[in-house]
């Protein structure tokens, strides 16, 4: 069980995005997008992509075609085309919202892509041959308040939305030209654009910082800002869901979650360090162990202080212990979590996360 | 300085489709629960008392928490709060966490609200100590997470 970790200067680290071959690493960060060459033992910065002019809030590579989409506070959304010589070329996509776009996540299948937005939307980007152009649909109803989060079901139809009115609800996003008909799920057999297939709360409230669906796409867990996870399992289309679980927790709220299989989910937030939860919609869920436990680290006590130091102290605080003066976080990060992403899986189990926080580290953890 | 009356001009107004109503906030998990009334309230109160001078804090205290008057009037709301703060009260500062420990963990979220509220309002001046101690003890249970789900949570007592 070990953990890499790369200090990536000090600017906040709003998401991030791996290639398929994991050999690049794209941050979002202030108003630009950094591209990271990661085949090293230590990650280089190998180009800038500048095109946003307020905070890119999200960035995700399409793990075949290499496209990255990113969107921004300026209410923009662009779509970088790799060219052979290791430059991209930027297409803005209209996304007609009067709000800051806040996610951006490529559908499975990388013929869409979907955007949260502030205007209380959701665009569903798609392109059109005919206009060599990408056009947006927005999903609307019945959304009452930003849009924190959008991922999409294995089936790059149904999406899953967070939002800031404590809702966490599952859209279809079938645009006709573009997607074949689905095979039924358990949310819905027909599913025409803008269908709410399932809309949930948790019991104490709290904005939905991130929704996402299980690997088989039947189940949807969403952390919210009472501190607790919620997983649902719906038993159909139109029925109230089989089952619901609630599991509120001691720690601070979580901003992310990472499904590691059916019955794991890795969740990681305020509290900065990851921590797994296990369960099934059976025997309900619980939190199993922490990742980085920042219980288990010993905390550094035996430090030598000078006598330079000693006298210091007292001359400023009257005493001359400097006990709790070290202010560094027993944990890896050293400030909220941000962003969690599956890294690495094998036999169909995610065994690597990675994640990005407010303090510009980058960690892959084993879980 | 510039002008910041700008500011104070809601311009959602404009958009009647902007505009959410206090009902909408409502949660859904309490929609449904009717409202109780005055006399409800009090002679739930009544018989919390009873199970008091029984000795029975621990049960008084889970009983007037598990069922909270989240739909009812401030009125109503404001007795219970008389009800569990004189719970919150009689009960001895040692006994307090083996009562908070054997609370189920949403009993202790409601009563994070209770103590909140109980500080907020004047009757409560002379127990601020008490009221201290209580929160003390449940956030050596519940930890930081009840404070945050305090604040997230749209069900008010």
């Amino acid at each position: 069980m070990s953990h890499s970790s790369q200090s990536l200067g000090h600017v906040p680290i709003e998401d991030h995005s791996f290639s398929a071959d994991r050999g690049t690493l794209a941050l979002a960060r202030d108003i630009g997008v950094e591209l990271y060459d990661t085949s090293g033992p230590k990650y280089t910065l190998r180009t800038s992509l500048a095109g946003h002019d307020k905070t890119v809030t999200a960035v995700d590579i399409a793990l075949q075609s290499g496209r990255i989409v990113t969107c921004s506070q300026d209410r923009n959304a662009l779509v970088w085309e790799p060219a052979a010589d290791g430059t991209y070329k930027p297409t803005l996509v209209l996304l007609r919202i009067n709000r800051a776009a806040t996610f951006a996540r490529w559908s499975p299948d990388e013929k869409k892509f979907a955007v949260g937005s502030g205007a209380r939307a959701i665009a569903v980007c798609y392109f059109e041959e005919e206009n060599d152009w990408w056009v947006s649909r927005h999903i609307k109803k019945p959304l009452r308040s930003t849009v924190l989060s959008v991922e999409w079901h294995p089936n790059s139809v149904l999406l899953a939305a967070g939002s800031t009115d404590s809702h966490a609800r599952v859209f279809s996003a079938f645009v006709k030209d573009v997607d074949a008909r689905p095979a039924p799920t358990v949310w819905g057999e027909r599913v025409p654009f803008q269908t709410l297939c399932g809309d949930f709360v948790s019991p104490a409230g709290g904005w939905v910082h991130d929704a996402a669906f299980s690997p088989s796409g039947n189940a949807l867990a969403f952390v919210s800002h009472d501190s607790s996870v919620t997983v649902v399992y719906p038993s159909g289309p139109e029925q109230p869901p089989a089952a619901i679980v609630n599991i509120t927790t001691t720690m601070l709220p979580f901003i992310s979650l990472v499904w590691l299989s059916e019955n794991e989910i890795v969740a990681a937030g305020h509290d900065c360090h990851p921590v797994v939860f296990v369960g099934s919609d059976q025997q309900g869920w619980q939190l199993d162990h922490s990742v980085d436990d920042p219980l288990k680290v010993k905390k550094s006590s035996g430090k030598e202080s000078s006598a330079l130091n000693m006298f210091r102290q007292m001359d400023l605080k009257g005493t001359p212990t400097s006990a709790s003066e070290d202010s560094t976080l027993p944990t890896i990060h050293q400030n909220t979590i941000t962003k969690l992403r599956a890294y690495a899986s094998s036999g169909g189990r995610v065994t690597k996360v990675s994640s990005t926080g407010v303090d510009g580290r980058v960690v892959i953890f084993s879980v | 300085m510039a002008n910041v009356n700008f500011r104070r001009i809601n311009i959602d107004i404009l958009e009647p489709e902007n505009n959410i109503a206090p009902e909408e906030l409502v949660p859904p998990s309490i929609a449904n629960l009717p409202p109780a009334s005055v006399a409800e309230i009090q002679s739930f109160g009544q018989s919390v008392r009873a199970a008091l001078s029984r000795g029975d804090h621990a049960d008084a205290l889970a009983a007037a928490l598990g069922n909270p008057p989240y739909t009812s009037s401030e009125e109503v709301k404001a007795i219970h709060l008389t009800t569990i703060l004189e719970i919150l009260s009689t009960v001895k500062s040692t006994d307090i966490s083996k009562i908070v420990e054997k609370l189920s963990s949403e009993d202790r979220d409601t009563l994070i609200k209770y103590l909140y509220k109980g500080m907020g309002v004047p009757e409560s001046h002379g127990i601020s100590g008490v009221l201290l101690a209580w929160h003390e003890k449940v956030i050596e249970v519940s930890g930081q997470g009840a404070i945050v789900r305090f604040l997230s949570d749209r069900r008010m007592v």
